[in-house]
């Protein structure tokens, strides 16, 4: 009877007598997990075929492993056997409108999947990540030679991407093909990205390596050529699909452990944010209160044209507020240089100390009543500037205030140059040009809505973290 | 129905033959070969048990499958009748000779190659076909209308068959092939140079996966 008779579930490798179980009835070759052995278990003394590294020597890359089970679209498959190989090939580069190509080295492992209904599935596994490889009987087959390579379907000649060659290093369980050391197989590839189309007619962004690969037999001649297109995969649906169940449940715990302790900082944050909001609010509502007295408004009470020569007005500056009364001499506070090519105008507002007064300046052209200078203090700035001068602009003119201390009294001042186009001299249009408008901005207790707002902020924030729920299985 | 009786040569079992064609019968009980002389069935070669693979196939079964002619997807019964073993260098592959309902003159054989399926219908002796020694991986070659590129060509032999058989089998005999792509059309061909200077010539006629075929009757535990 011949060899055909034996159903082959378990043996010894005939090197170091370590068992044995194929997972493949149609397996022939098989390497031993202890010596790296690989034995033709269909030969009639298990001829032994080839010795490679130990397992040891050539630990897979990542997760997968033989004996891992999972299920790829829809079915059930088992990791049943690996080849690593080295490639030695050339690859195509192109930058800035040329190209050319540069030698280089590869090592991948290409890991056989046997489904239930024994099919098989090959899933090639290198640095760049996990790749999905299958045959395909392309309308233009051809055995490519050199760097061309024909387009498996419009027959176009293409430049490969890599061509070259690649060897068996190591081997590790079952095999369908001839795994012999150092048996060689060519190859030549292109690339398409992003013009591939699914059934729908929908491109697809990402990219597939179309793989023209050749091997040869005992004599040297090329036996078969195939034809394979390479898909990327992600590892995470690798993992998803293979995952053991004790893996499963490890990946569940530490999930419920990270989850517990993002919990535990959110918790943390919201608490933050609730309280610090509570805080700024209460503390927003008080000042409020106190400084109720002090509302935030504009007090316009004073706008006079400017008469040239410029004379003292009678008129003064006058505003209250809860507790006091200002007055402002204008013919004290503006002062109207004139030069040959413009007019400047420095109006020094005595500021009685400790007030939030706000001045605001305005200057029109009266040629065409257009807003030529708009400059305003905010409350408590000549308290924080004091002595420097702070940039401002309008748009029109860089202009600047300054503060300065005369006497022990606090000044703003606004000086500006302007030319004469917007000041003209009365004699030759016989009114005034420009029109000073100091408006009186009296501001308090506007701490209040600020810690308000501050507040409110903190309060929606801190509704806004979330605390991830922890389901109970 | 059985249209041919007679009794296994080695172990004298009866055996029923279903196949008008049968030139080789392998008996179910003892896997002696036989060979139709044009008179009777006369044992030849040596008795082989083929091992079991986990193929959802097996000689007898009838089932059907799915598969797409001329924009038309209709399904199409079949019977098992025979099964023959290859072996070459890279291993082995098993074809399995179907009878299709309606379309019994034809002879049809599934191929299974690593999850695909190829249902090859044969065409017998055709002249344009080249020579083993004429033909290289890589060439063009015409046939008929049509261009055929060559991506394989191998010594192999019969390792062993099973059933009914259109053929002469003779165990451990030489069988070389050489497969071949259609240009344009995509379709597998592959030509068998059987012994006696005889060529086969045949065209996959549907490209089938695992899911297009119905099985009725469950045959099959897993492989693992």
């Amino acid at each position: 009877m011949s060899i055909e008779q034996r159903k082959i579930r378990q043996y010894k490798c005939p090197s170091c007598g370590g068992g044995l179980e194929l997972k493949n009835p149609r397996t022939r070759y098989v390497a031993c997990p202890y010596c790296g052995t690989v034995t033709d278990v269909r030969s009639d003394a298990y001829h032994i075929l080839a010795k490679y590294a130990k397992p040891s020597d050539f630990p897979p890359r990542g997760f997968l492993k033989l004996g891992r089970e999972g299920i790829i679209n829809g079915k059930a498959y088992k990791i049943i056997g690996r080849t690593r190989w080295r490639s030695q090939y050339m690859e195509r580069w192109d930058e800035e409108g040329e190209s050319g190509y540069e030698k280089g080295t590869w090592e991948y492992d290409e890991w056989l999947l046997i489904s239930e209904d024994a099919t098989y599935f090959y899933i090639i596994e290198d640095a760049d990540g996990l790749h999905f490889s299958e045959a395909i009987i392309p309308p233009y087959p051809s055995l490519p030679k050199g760097r061309v390579i024909n387009d498996f379907f419009d027959n176009r000649k293409r430049d490969a991407q890599e061509y070259g060659n690649s060897k068996i290093l190591y081997f590790e369980g079952e095999s369908t093909y001839l795994v012999k050391p150092g048996r060689m197989v060519g190859f030549s590839q292109y690339r398409t990205i992003g013009d591939t189309q699914n059934a729908s007619g929908i491109y697809l962004g990402y990219s597939e390596d179309y793989i023209a690969e050749w091997r040869y037999n005992d004599q040297g001649k090329i036996q078969e050529v195939e034809f394979f297109k390479e898909r990327d995969v992600r590892q995470g649906i690798i993992e998803e699909a293979f995952m053991t169940e004790e893996e499963r449940l490890e990946k569940k715990q530490l999930e419920h452990a990270r989850l517990l302790e993002k919990r535990k900082i959110r918790k943390i944050n919201k608490r933050i944010f609730q309280i610090g909001g509570l805080f700024n609010l209460i503390l927003g509502i008080i000042l409020s209160v106190m400084y109720s007295g002090d509302e935030y408004s504009y007090i316009p009470e004073f706008k006079q044209e400017l008469k040239y020569p410029l004379t003292a007005t009678d008129q003064d500056f006058v505003f209250k507020d809860s507790s006091k009364v200002y007055v402002f001499k204008p013919d004290s506070i503006i002062k109207i240089t004139e030069d040959d090519e413009s007019v400047q105008i420095k109006i020094v507002p005595e500021i009685p100390e400790e007030t939030d007064v706000l001045f605001h300046l305005k200057v029109y052209s009266r040629a065409d009543d257009k807003l030529v200078f708009d400059a305003s203090t905010y409350a408590y700035d000549y308290k924080k500037y004091k002595g420097d001068r702070v940039a401002y602009s309008d748009g029109v003119f860089d202009e600047a205030f300054s503060l300065d201390s005369i006497s022990g009294q606090y000044y703003i001042v606004f000086e500006m140059e302007l030319p004469k186009y917007y000041v003209q001299k009365p004699s030759s249009w016989g009114k005034p040009k420009a029109l000073v408008e100091i408006s009186v901005r009296k501001k308090a207790g506007y701490k209040g809505p600020l810690f308000v707002f501050f507040g409110i902020i903190m309060l929606i924030i801190s509704l806004f973290i979330w605390i991830p729920k922890i389901k109970d299985n | 129905m059985a249209f041919k009786e007679f009794n296994c040569p080695s172990c004298g079992a009866l055996l029923k033959l279903e196949y008008r064609f049968t030139e080789t019968v392998i008996c179910p009980f003892c896997q002696q070969s036989s060979h139709w002389t044009g008179e009777n069935f006369e044992a030849k070669g040596e008795k082989v048990i083929l091992a079991d693979y986990g193929s959802k196939f097996s000689v007898g079964l009838q089932a059907s499958f799915w598969g797409t002619k001329l924009g038309e997807r209709k399904e199409y019964k079949f019977k098992v009748l025979g099964r023959v073993r290859f072996e070459y260098n890279d291993g082995f592959w098993d074809e399995w000779l179907l009878r299709v309902e309606g379309y019994e003159q034809n002879e049809y054989w599934l191929q299974e190659d690593e999850g695909e399926f190829f249902l090859f219908k044969k065409f017998d002796n055709l002249p344009s076909v080249n020579e083993y020694s004429e033909l290289e991986v890589g060439m063009y070659v015409d046939w008929e209308d049509y261009k055929m590129f060559i991506s394989e060509k191998a010594k192999a032999q019969i390792s062993g068959g099973e059933g009914e058989l259109p053929f002469r089998v003779i165990p451990g005999e030489q069988c070389d092939f050489v497969d071949g792509i259609l240009l344009k059309e995509a379709i597998p061909v592959s030509i068998e140079y059987l012994p006696d200077n005889k060529k086969a010539f045949y065209v996959t006629i549907f490209n089938l996966d695992i899911n297009d075929f119905v099985f009725t009757e469950k045959k099959q535990e897993n492989v693992y």
